[in-house]
């Protein structure tokens, strides 16, 4: 099979985070093949279910049924087996380690450019037309996350109604040099960047938030260019959210289901294992045709390794002059 | 009249009456010659002492501006040397900010870089809770299950 110019990994599982997920989540899919689609994008769609939740169906294999041509084609999908989010938690208030489920799928993802993004965030016409018309490797695509007021009707979405201000509850800008803000919603770059960056900081499993500011921070520190690709995605807005539920926990930052909100994801850089993405986890099918990663220790880096918390090589700060 | 009478009358000391006439005419043309000429000294007097004033006057004025003059010229000497004493000790003040701005950048890159390492530390520490919180857990769980 021809590989496909884009991958776009996501992840989720069959728990109705923020009401009704997998119906949020097929609504988004299926806009956004069509739209890439219409633009003659090829892509690959990486599905990683973490930490599945017991007695239920794998969101994984309902996918599979929703889209059947997807299936057959290009959807690659992955189920992780629960024991890895056991071992790898560092924080039992984490249900789920949403960076390593993405980085299992920025591992194995096969085409030459990965979109790294949410099951509930719809691509811009900017977007697509970037994508379509091919975009530089070496550089880090970011897209502005525009929010969708709450309830907003998902049944005939175009970009007419995603464009209309009267929708948006907020429009944020993007600012260099890292271009930050939703950045787990949108993040672009070739293959050969997301493995020499290793993906997603594996080291700090403590916090769900800050993670993806995090990976900017790696990347400028690294060398690599950050960049605005021209237009915003829009996040269909949803309760239990970081940002509609986190003014719940301003006194208890700390103690919040995405760990501390005021971790040093600024200041710190990471260096990801070689196993990243549990890359040595054994695979197997599963009937239903997903990929199973079945549990082995192997697999799962140590709890903690503080050597590989490190300092930025170029820091987001302006230099003293 | 001729001549012989006016003779003989000019010995007793008489003399003709036109004679008379003419000669107070002379008399007053002459004493008004005079005053004028008298006048017009004391004018030329009176001019003369306004000149002399004036002359004094400027001789007075000149003087005090020479005097004026050799003071102002002793004051921009010493004004001059003043300037040079204070540009050097600008030029002084300015190495001093200099060298201050640059211990400045100094502290605040060493000041910058600590802050750094304080933040890696405290994220470290961070995962040393954590994992301890783990595997507090972890052997709590195990503890039960034994139990």
């Amino acid at each position: 099979m021809k590989t496909p110019a884009l991958s776009v990994v996501v992840t989720g599982r069959n728990d109705e985070y923020g009401g009704d997920f997998n119906e949020r989540f097929f609504t988004v899919l299926r806009f956004n093949l069509q739209r890439l689609a219409e633009h003659g994008v090829s892509c690959e769609i990486v599905f990683v279910e973490w930490n599945p939740v017991a007695a239920k169906p794998y969101l994984a294999d309902l996918l599979a049924r929703e889209f059947p041509a997807l299936a057959e084609g290009t959807l690659t999908r992955y189920v992780v087996a629960p024991e890895y989010h056991a071992a790898l938690t560092q924080n039992p208030q984490l249900g789920y380690l949403e960076y390593v489920a993405k980085n299992v799928g920025i591992r194995r993802a096969s085409a030459p450019f990965l979109l790294v993004t949410n099951t509930d965030v719809l691509f811009g016409r900017e977007v697509v037309e970037a994508i379509a018309g091919g975009v530089p490797a070496g550089t880090v695509y970011r897209a502005a996350r525009y929010d969708l007021k709450l309830g907003v009707d998902q049944s005939h979405l175009s970009w007419d109604s995603l464009d209309d201000p009267a929708n948006h509850v907020r429009r944020p800008v993007l600012k260099p040099p890292l271009f930050s803000g939703g950045s787990g919603d949108f993040v672009l770059a070739d293959r050969e960047s997301w493995h020499l960056l290793r993906g997603y900081n594996e080291v700090y499993r403590a916090a769900r938030v800050g993670i993806d500011l995090n990976f900017l921070v790696k990347a400028h520190g690294a060398g690599h260019p950050i960049a605005d690709i021209g237009g915003p995605v829009y996040h269909i807005n949803h309760v239990g959210s970081l940002r509609t539920s986190k003014g719940l926990y301003r006194d208890t930052p700390s103690d919040t289901p995405w760990g501390n909100l005021r971790w040093h994801s600024r200041h710190v850089a990471y260096q990801n294992p070689d196993g990243w993405g549990l890359s040595e986890a054994p695979v197997r099918q599963l009937p239903g045709g997903s990929a199973f990663l079945a549990f082995d220790w192997k697999a799962v880096p140590p709890l903690v390794e503080l050597r590989r918390i490190v300092l930025p090589a170029r820091q987001t700060v302006e230099e003293v002059s | 009249m001729t001549s012989l009478m006016k003779r003989g009358l000019a010995a007793v000391g008489i003399a003709p009456a036109r004679h008379m006439d003419r000669m107070t005419a002379q008399l007053q043309h002459a004493a008004e010659r005079l005053k004028q000429v008298e006048d017009r000294l004391v004018a030329t007097r009176a001019d003369a002492e306004g000149w002399k004033r004036r002359y004094e006057e400027a001789s007075r004025l000149s003087a005090g501006r020479a005097a004026d003059a050799a003071e102002a010229e002793k004051k921009a000497a010493r004004a001059e040397a003043h300037a040079s004493e204070w540009k050097e000790r600008a030029q002084a003040l300015s190495s001093d900010v200099r060298d201050l701005k640059e211990r400045l950048r100094d502290a605040l890159r060493v000041t910058a870089t600590a802050r750094e390492h304080l933040m890696a530390t405290e994220t470290k520490l961070d995962l040393i809770e954590a994992a301890l919180q783990v595997l507090d857990a972890r052997t709590r769980d195990r503890a039960v299950t034994r139990s």
